[in-house]
C-alpha cells in the first residue's frame, strides 16, 4: 500500500492509498503516522477518502498515533477527512465517531485545527 | 382445500440473511415467515399444503416436518438435485413447478392457492375465492395499488369495471405501466390451468403465464380487497418490516409474556427491568442475558441465548439468536449477528471478517484477544467512562426517549407538535424553548398528514418519536404513505434571523433544516418518515 504524505499550512495529510487498512499494512501505517510525530509533528489529518474498510488492526494504528499525539499537551490532535460510509458506520459502532473528529474534505479538516 | 407455497428461491436481495436460512425461514420477531402463511391458510380452510423447496430445503421440511403441529397436512417438492449433498436447483420457474406437481399425481383436483414464501399478508382468502368462483374465473390474482416508481419490480395489469384483466405487463418501466395495480403473486386458480403450462420445460406465473391468460382472452381476473401485504424482499425491507410489527403497524400475537408494557420475553431470561435501561416496544427471546448498565431501545427484537453487556447500546435493532454485543458497542438501527452486521439499507458493515470480535460476535465463542485488540479495548473503554463535556458539569441526563401515535388527522397535529415540544423540554434540549423549533414540527406534522397520509385509508397514524443521547436530539415523524423525495418544494431565499423574510408558501422544508441541520427521509414502503436532528 502507497501512504501519500504532505504538508499543507503546517498540518500533515496521509492518504492511505488503498481500500482496505487491514493486517496486512497496518503496521506499515502505524510506522508512518509515528515516524512523523517523532519527527515533532503534532497536527495530523488522515485522508480516508481511499478506505472502504478499516481492520480493528488499522484502527489501532489510529489510535495509537492519536494516543501518542495527545501525551504532549497542547492543540495536537488526529483528525480524519473524506471518512466513506462503511467505515462511519463502523466508527458509529464503537463510538469512536466521538474521539476522532471528521470532516468532510481534507481542507476542511486542515483548516479546523487553530 | 388445497395450497401451493413459492419457497424456492435462493433470496439474494436478501443477503447475508439468506446465506443460512432460506427466505421462507427468516424468524419475523422470533417466528419463521412461512409459519404466519401457514397460519393464514389453515384458519380459511387450506389444509393441504405443497411447498416447493429447492435452496436449503432440509431447514423448511426440518421446521414444518409434515404439518400436523401446525394442524395442516403438508408435503415438498423439491426442484433440483443433490450433487456431492450440494443442491443444484433446477429452474422450472413458478408455473413450471406446478406443472411438475400435477404431473406427478394430479394433486390439484379443484381450486387451488398458490402464495408466494417471502411476504406475509392478512388477506380474506375466504373472500377472494367467493370473488374467483362468483366470476367463474380460470385464473384469479389479488392486486394492489402502488406507487409508480415502484411499478418495475411487480407485474402490472389492465382490469375492466367487473375486474377482468385485459393487460397484464410483467415488471414494465414507470412511464410505460398501463396502470399502477399490480400483482401481489396471490394467486387462484383452477385446474385447467394445466392446459396452459408446457411440461418439462421452466416457465413462470407472471413472466409467462398471466400475460398469456390476458393476450388470449380467458376468464382472468384479478381482486383487489383491503389487507395488509409486507413483502420481504430484500434486507432492507426485513429491518422495516420488524420494526413495524413491533409498533403495532401490522398485528401479530406476540411470543411469549409480556414482562412490562411493551416489553416481551420469553423464559430463562437474565434480565432485571429495574436496573436495566430497557425501553418499548422490545422482544427479548429466551435463554437471553441482558446485563445492567446494557441500553436497549425499541423497537428492537433481542435473539435467543443472546448476551447484551453492560454499557451497550442497541437501538431500533434486530439481534439474531447467539449473539453478544459487547460494552463497547453502540448499534443503532441495525440487524447484527455473530456472522455479519447489515445497516438498515441493507449495507454490509464489515465486523465479523475484521477483527471486530471484540465488539460484536457469536456468543458462543471464546476468543483469545491479541495484544493489539487489548489496547484497542483498554483506549474504547476509557473513553466510554463518563466525562464531563466542554462546560465542566456533566450531563444532568442519560438518554431519553419519548413516543406518541396519533390519528392523521387536522385536529391531531396540535396535541403531536406539544407532545414533541414539551418531550423535548423535559429532555432539557435548549432550541425546544425557541418558537421555531415548534413551527418546525408543525411543518413536518403537516408534511406527514399532506403527503404522507393523503389518499390513505381512513385509520392511517401518525407516530412521533423523540429521542436525546448526549448533546443531541432526534425527532422522528412516521406516517403511513409511500414517501417523497427532499425536497418537497423549491427553497427561496431568506434569513432564519428574520422572520419577516419567510415566505408564506413552500417553506416546509427549509424552516425545518433551519432548526434541524439533519434533515432525511427515512424508510420506504408502507412505513415511511422524516427524521430530523440537531446537536446543542
Amino acid at each position: 500500500m502507497r501512504i501519500d504524505v504532505d504538508e499543507r499550512e503546517g498540518v500533515a495529510v496521509v492518504r492511505p492509498a488503498s481500500e482496505r487498512v487491514d493486517l496486512q499494512v497496518a503496521g506499515r501505517f502505524r510506522a508512518a503516522l509515528l515516524q512523523l510525530i517523532d519527527a515533532g509533528q503534532r497536527r495530523v489529518v488522515v485522508d480516508m477518502g481511499a478506505v472502504q474498510l478499516v481492520d480493528s488492526s488499522g484502527l489501532g494504528a489510529l489510535v495509537s498515533a492519536l494516543k501518542t499525539i495527545k501525551l504532549v499537551k497542547g492543540d495536537g490532535d488526529l483528525r480524519l477527512a473524506n471518512v466513506q460510509p462503511p467505515v462511519v458506520a463502523l466508527l458509529e459502532i464503537i463510538r469512536l465517531n466521538r474521539v476522532f473528529a471528521s470532516y468532510p474534505s481534507v481542507e476542511q479538516a486542515v483548516h479546523s485545527f487553530p | 382445500m388445497k395450497a401451493t407455497i413459492l419457497a424456492g428461491g435462493r433470496g439474494t436481495r436478501a443477503r447475508p440473511l439468506t446465506n443460512t436460512v432460506p427466505k421462507a425461514m427468516i424468524p419475523i420477531i422470533s417466528k419463521p415467515l412461512m409459519e404466519f402463511l401457514i397460519d393464514l391458510l389453515k384458519q380459511h380452510g387450506f389444509d393441504q399444503i405443497i411447498v416447493s423447496t429447492s435452496y436449503l430445503a432440509e431447514s423448511i421440511e426440518a421446521y414444518f416436518r409434515d404439518g400436523a403441529r401446525f394442524g395442516v397436512q403438508m408435503a415438498y417438492s423439491f426442484e433440483g438435485h443433490l450433487t456431492d449433498r450440494h443442491t443444484i436447483p433446477e429452474g422450472l420457474g413458478s408455473a413450471g413447478g406446478l406443472k411438475k406437481i400435477q404431473e406427478f399425481s394430479g394433486f390439484f383436483d379443484d381450486t387451488f392457492v398458490v402464495l408466494c414464501g417471502d411476504a406475509i399478508i392478512d388477506l380474506d382468502l375466504t373472500a377472494a375465492l367467493a370473488f374467483h368462483r362468483d366470476r367463474k374465473a380460470l385464473a384469479t390474482i389479488v392486486l394492489k395499488d402502488v406507487p409508480r416508481a415502484q411499478v418495475g419490480s411487480y407485474g402490472v395489469v389492465r382490469t375492466t369495471p367487473d375486474g377482468r384483466i385485459v393487460q397484464f405487463q410483467e415488471k414494465p418501466s414507470p412511464q410505460d405501466a398501463v396502470s399502477t395495480t399490480i400483482n401481489t403473486g396471490i394467486y387462484f386458480f383452477e385446474p385447467e390451468i394445466f392446459d396452459h403450462i408446457p411440461a418439462g420445460t421452466a416457465f413462470d406465473i407472471g413472466g409467462q403465464l398471466c400475460p398469456q391468460l390476458a393476450a388470449r382472452g380467458l376468464p382472468f381476473y384479478g381482486v383487489t380487497l383491503p389487507f395488509a401485504w409486507i413483502d420481504i424482499g430484500s434486507t432492507a425491507d426485513y429491518w422495516r418490516a420488524t420494526q413495524m410489527i413491533l409498533r403495532g403497524g401490522f398485528k401479530v400475537e406476540m411470543p411469549g409474556r409480556e414482562l412490562a408494557p411493551g416489553i416481551w420475553g420469553g423464559i430463562n431470561l437474565s434480565v432485571d427491568l429495574a436496573t436495566t435501561d430497557v425501553r418499548p416496544p422490545v422482544h427479548i427471546g429466551s435463554s437471553t442475558a441482558i446485563e445492567p448498565g446494557a441500553t436497549v431501545v425499541g423497537p428492537t427484537v433481542i435473539g435467543r441465548n443472546c448476551l447484551i453487556q453492560a454499557g451497550a447500546r442497541v437501538d431500533a435493532c434486530i439481534v439474531d439468536d447467539y449473539t453478544r454485543v459487547s460494552g463497547f458497542a453502540e448499534v443503532h438501527e441495525k440487524i447484527v449477528s455473530g456472522r455479519f452486521c447489515v445497516d438498515r439499507d441493507g449495507r454490509n458493515v464489515e465486523l465479523a471478517a475484521t477483527g471486530y470480535g471484540f465488539v460484536v460476535d457469536d456468543a458462543r465463542e471464546r476468543h483469545r484477544w491479541s495484544d493489539d485488540d487489548r489496547i484497542l479495548m483498554e483506549f474504547l473503554a476509557s473513553q466510554n467512562a463518563p466525562h464531563p463535556d466542554a462546560s465542566g458539569s456533566s450531563h444532568p441526563d442519560g438518554p431519553c426517549y419519548a413516543t406518541l401515535t396519533v390519528p392523521s388527522r387536522v385536529e391531531s397535529i396540535r396535541l403531536a407538535a406539544e407532545f414533541v415540544v414539551r418531550s423535548a423540554r423535559n429532555m432539557h434540549v435548549p432550541p425546544a424553548a425557541d418558537s421555531l423549533f415548534e413551527v418546525a414540527i408543525v411543518e413536518a406534522l403537516n408534511n406527514a398528514l399532506k403527503h404522507g397520509n393523503a389518499a390513505q385509508r381512513p385509520g392511517a397514524l401518525i407516530v412521533c418519536e423523540v429521542e436525546r443521547s448526549d448533546r443531541r436530539l432526534t425527532v422522528r415523524i412516521f406516517d403511513q404513505g409511500s414517501g417523497f423525495v427532499l425536497p418537497l418544494a423549491p427553497q427561496p431565499e431568506w434569513s432564519a434571523g428574520d422572520t419577516s423574510t419567510i415566505p408564506e408558501r413552500g417553506l416546509g422544508i427549509p424552516i425545518i433544516e433551519s432548526v434541524f441541520p439533519i434533515v432525511r427521509t427515512i424508510g420506504h414502503r408502507g412505513d415511511f418518515g422524516v427524521e430530523m436532528a440537531l446537536t446543542f
